[in-house]
């Protein structure tokens, strides 16, 4: 009993203190980088959203990957531009004022996976055109109340899933290949929407 | 005797005529055939199969293994006219010491249309009758791509060798793509999925499937520039090795971001003529769903007039329907 609580205090602070090197290690990469300070701060609140979010990943579900964070060409990221994560469909968002996207790969034990990518589009209104643009959320979808102005969009094609809303300058993807985890997804959608709204 | 001496004189010269005469039209064929030209395009139609089995996959996704093993069987031999997969691969131009690619292209994000693993095994298992499974290569942009659309990397000397064109042993100077093209296959299967894009691209089949063969400095150019996306396919690694072209359609979309199981595969040798054909399947979708029909993209028309990589016109197109 005290071996198993030692051994997952242990693994909990070994998680909280690598992301916190990981986060601050970015953080401090961008601030000597020649981007605006603006960039930067959009850039360290998206990160902070995306890390946070993949540091509480629903019950039995494990990251991946890493997170991983996609720029423009002008502002690349580590991982490189949203063209080389979606590749021509990345024109779609840069239309909306695009900055960064952060992307969150979760998997379970039996393979099932969500992921989760959060469009930082410059602004709200950025953020609400690209939610009304039919190449980025493509007609056809049944509305969704999160409690938030815009009702979300959610699409079911067996097996896949996808709950799709705009909150501030973000746009929120959340795609799952397995639909009995929709009630997860929601779920998902609450936290990212906490987390934004605390900032 | 005279006449027989002058007849034997006359013969001879009539013979090294004739001679000179066919060494120069083997001379042309050849060169023709090395430089992977479709000597028939003008005369001949380009063959598309176009197979539909609505017991190889489910509403779920998922495939049946027999199924897709029979439509993609009955799909080969009805595009060469052979009864045996020895001889359809023969037919193809497949030979016992080939090393093979197969482009895939992953497309795992929001909707899953990576092409079906039980598709590419029906595959491998068809060309595993004429050389060793470990002289395929199934390859994408990226390990992490294929990991991601399901494929697990195998770089081992058994089995089906399976990785990504970032660990593929670099990218020819001069061709600028994956030397898994230039320098270690020998023969490509080009394996895309059903994928509609609209806007100018209409679709993403055969000819956007090789931007995961290029140099990544390169692959933004393939999204604006229709030239570009045809010119890729005619340099001389994917132009004179490329066998067979195979379209998963299985599951596909028909508008952006809709997927639809539609249960079937388009094959064919010629790229163009098999693009124009799956853009044709869109379109009958297309129309029972009231959406306006594709047309067919600029590239296409490009790769045909001027690359001459196969033909975009369906008078020219012989399509043969399969319904098992």
């Amino acid at each position: 009993m005290k071996n198993n609580l030692y051994h997952r205090f242990d693994f909990r602070c070994l998680a909280v203190v690598l992301f916190s090197i990981y986060i601050i290690w970015n953080s401090s990469a961008y601030c000597q980088s020649s981007v605006s300070t603006d960039i930067v701060h959009n850039n360290t609140l998206l990160r902070e959203i995306t890390i946070k979010t993949a540091l509480n990943p629903p019950e039995g579900f494990k990251l991946r990957v890493l997170p991983r964070f996609y720029g423009t060409p002008d502002a690349r990221l580590e991982e490189g531009t949203i063209f080389n994560y979606i590749n021509g469909a990345g024109e779609n968002y840069i239309k909306h004022g695009f900055n960064f996207v952060g992307n969150i790969l979760l998997e379970n034990s039996t393979g099932d996976r969500i992921t989760i990518d959060i469009f930082d589009l410059s602004s709200i209104e950025n953020a609400q055109d690209a939610f009304e643009d039919k190449n980025i959320c493509a007609p056809g979808s049944s509305p969704l109340d999160l409690g938030i102005r815009l009702e979300a969009k959610v699409y079911s094609y067996p097996p896949d899933y996808m709950l799709y809303f705009v909150e501030n300058r973000f746009l929120v993807q959340i795609s799952l290949d397995n639909d009995a985890f929709k009630d997860t997804a929601q779920v998902l959608s609450a936290q990212i929407i906490k987390l934004i709204n605390e900032k | 005797m005279r006449n027989d001496s002058m007849s034997r004189k006359h013969t001879r010269r009539e013979f090294i005529g004739t001679s000179v005469k066919t060494a120069v039209c083997i001379g042309v064929a050849s060169k023709f055939i090395r430089s992977g030209k479709n000597i028939f395009a003008d005369d001949l139609k380009s063959r598309v199969v176009i197979a539909m089995n609505p017991r190889a996959i489910n509403n779920r996704n998922q495939c049946d293994v027999a199924e897709t093993n029979k439509l993609f069987d009955d799909a080969l031999y009805s595009l060469t006219g052979k009864n045996t997969a020895v001889d359809a691969w023969g037919a193809l131009g497949l030979n016992a010491k080939d090393i093979v690619a197969v482009k895939v292209n992953c497309n795992s994000w929001t909707i899953d249309l990576s092409p079906h693993k039980a598709l590419i095994d029906a595959l491998c298992f068809s060309m595993g009758a004429v050389i060793p499974l470990n002289n395929i290569i199934v390859y994408e942009r990226t390990s992490g791509d294929l990991e991601e659309g399901g494929f697990k990397q195998n770089t081992s000397n058994a089995g089906v060798r399976c990785f990504g064109a970032d660990e593929g042993g670099g990218f020819d100077p001069t061709q600028r793509l994956t030397r898994i093209l230039t320098d270690t296959c020998t023969k490509i299967v080009n394996l895309a999925s059903l994928k509609c894009v609209e806007g100018d691209m209409a679709a993403s089949i055969f000819f956007k499937n090789h931007i995961g063969s290029l140099l990544q400095e390169d692959m933004p150019k393939c999204h604006s520039d229709q030239d570009f996306m045809a010119e890729v396919s005619s340099r001389p690694a994917i132009k004179n090795k490329t066998i067979l072209n195979l379209c998963d359609g299985l599951r596909g979309t028909y508008k952006r971001g809709v997927p639809w199981y539609w249960k079937g595969i388009v094959m064919s040798k010629d790229a163009v003529a098999g693009e124009a054909a799956a853009i044709g399947v869109m379109n009958e979708k297309r129309k029972v769903e009231s959406e306006k029909p594709l047309d067919l993209p600029e590239s296409l028309l490009i790769a045909d007039k001027k690359y001459k990589l196969g033909n975009s016109d369906p008078k020219r197109i012989d399509v043969v329907q399969l319904n098992l």
